[in-house]
């Protein structure tokens, strides 16, 4: 029978609390003490258990574990295990492979297509970027001569444009247009570069839309900026459409480089 | 003479029974991958733990018969969880004992393992027959909580307290498993 002192040494045993001298004692004391010893394995099984840890231990030898060593085996033990096996390898094959195997396909497929469809995707709208750097030059934009105060302010939205503050063009443009007397129409395409540089595509294309309705002998710019602007988001088939308006008519700005944009794209 | 009974499912698992083989295999296994896949196992692991468990399942039901008490699929994937988790464990001590680990023989393992469900399975419906203080306790303690928090969390009177209330405890619960009979066989 153990008492309270034998359950302290467990603790301390078990806890790593023994110095090396009180643990060669106590593994002597459990050598010849059997109940102490099977005490001391219950507990480090729960503590074991309770921790969520895994106590790799010796097989006992009891009359069970000799049971289950004779049935694993014995003929019949391993003719189980084989029948389960196969079950295993039946649901595992014919059905199950062929699927499999559809699945890799699919994946294979489906891979490839993705591959195929960013590979071209990326083809593209890496070749429509620098599509839209090699014909994009910031001399196309208009140079505008204007007097007095309307000159100031043009001149402010281009040089500001120039510098690359694109943000402050546009509250330039709203400035301008809520106070200019008669509106230049081809201030509209700073506006709308100044939106297709921050990535504003809609206003971008809405300000370039106002160039291109405008009864301004040079409107067709405005189909031109539209259809780079479409080249710098990727936009290949709107790119296209506009550029085979420009390609129409050899009046047309830019018509020679649409029409070789055309061919590249 | 056969002097015991299996939870029928497991009955027919023995006798081979196909159907209850491939309705295993079918509504069963996919949950067992999917926690194999998420405890950093891989597709054959699964297959190796799921068949594992069905013959360990076999030859306990064999030797002494398996009762459960719970749903049959749930039984049968915490034996697969149990086995992963053990295995896992396994492995840690493999990378560490790399060079000198010797591999054992099948039937050692599957004693081994079939040993570890079964204690598995006592400690935890012991751990049921606790006092809700004791197991709230026993949780916190394993779960590295400190004394100091334990001791506010409980109300106890001092750190020392705190201990000797573990200490009663996990007593508590040795003493019930050793009052069990079904502990014999697995110490």
């Amino acid at each position: 029978m153990l008492n309270d002192r034998d359950y302290q040494k467990i603790e301390a045993y078990l806890g790593g609390a023994m110095s090396s001298e009180e643990i060669v004692a106590f593994e002597k004391e459990m050598d010849h003490n059997e109940d102490l010893r099977k005490e001391v394995q219950l507990y480090d099984r729960l503590n074991h258990h309770l921790g969520k840890q895994n106590l790799d231990e010796t097989i006992p030898d009891n009359t069970y574990t000799q049971q289950l060593k004779t049935f694993i085996q014995s003929e019949e033990g391993i003719a189980i295990e084989k029948g389960l096996r196969a079950a295993k390898e039946k649901y595992d094959s014919p059905k199950t492979k062929t699927s499999r195997i559809n699945y890799k396909a699919v994946a294979a497929i489906a891979a490839i297509l993705i591959i195929g469809f960013f590979g071209i995707y990326l083809s593209q709208s890496t070749s429509s970027e620098r599509l839209y750097l090699q014909y994009y030059s910031i001399e196309d934009l208009p140079s505008v001569v204007k007097r007095g105060e309307t000159k100031t302010k043009i001149s402010a939205i281009v040089s500001t444009f120039r510098a690359k503050d694109y943000q402050s063009v546009i509250d330039l443009f709203m400035d301008y247009e809520k106070t200019a007397v008669a509106i230049d129409t081809s201030m509209f395409l700073y506006k709308g570069m100044a939106h297709l540089e921050l990535n504003e595509m809609n206003d971008a294309i809405a300000a370039f839309e106002v160039m291109c309705n405008s009864r301004l002998l040079d409107r067709s710019k405005g189909l031109w900026f539209k259809a780079l602007a479409y080249l710098k988001q990727k936009d290949i088939e709107n790119a296209r459409k506009t550029l085979e308006i420009i390609a129409e008519n050899p009046q047309n700005f830019r018509h020679k480089e649409a029409k070789e944009l055309l061919g590249k794209l | 003479m056969k002097t015991f009974s299996n939870h029928p499912q497991i009955e027919k698992l023995v006798n081979g029974d196909k159907v209850t083989l491939t309705e295993l295999y079918k509504n069963l296994f996919p949950k067992v991958i999917s926690y194999i896949y998420n405890n950093k196992g891989t597709r054959k692991d699964a297959e190796e733990v799921f068949h594992d468990a069905l013959y360990q399942l076999v030859c306990r039901a064999k030797i002494k018969g398996v009762q459960i008490n719970s749903s049959f699929h749930g039984y049968v994937f915490t034996v697969c969880k149990n086995l992963w988790l053990k295995q896992l464990n396994n492995r840690k001590k493999e990378v560490r004992n790399e060079g000198i680990f010797e591999l054992k023989a099948n039937e050692d393992e599957t004693v081994k393992a079939i040993l570890h469900q079964e204690r598995w399975e006592l400690f935890e419906e012991k751990m049921l027959l606790l006092s809700e203080n004791c197991k709230a306790l026993l949780k916190d303690f394993f779960n590295k909580v400190s004394y100091k928090v334990i001791v506010k969390k409980f109300n106890y009177a001092s750190e020392n307290t705190a201990f000797q209330r573990v200490f009663k405890c996990k007593k508590k619960l040795a003493d019930l498993v050793k009052a069990d009979s079904r502990y014999k066989d697995l110490s």
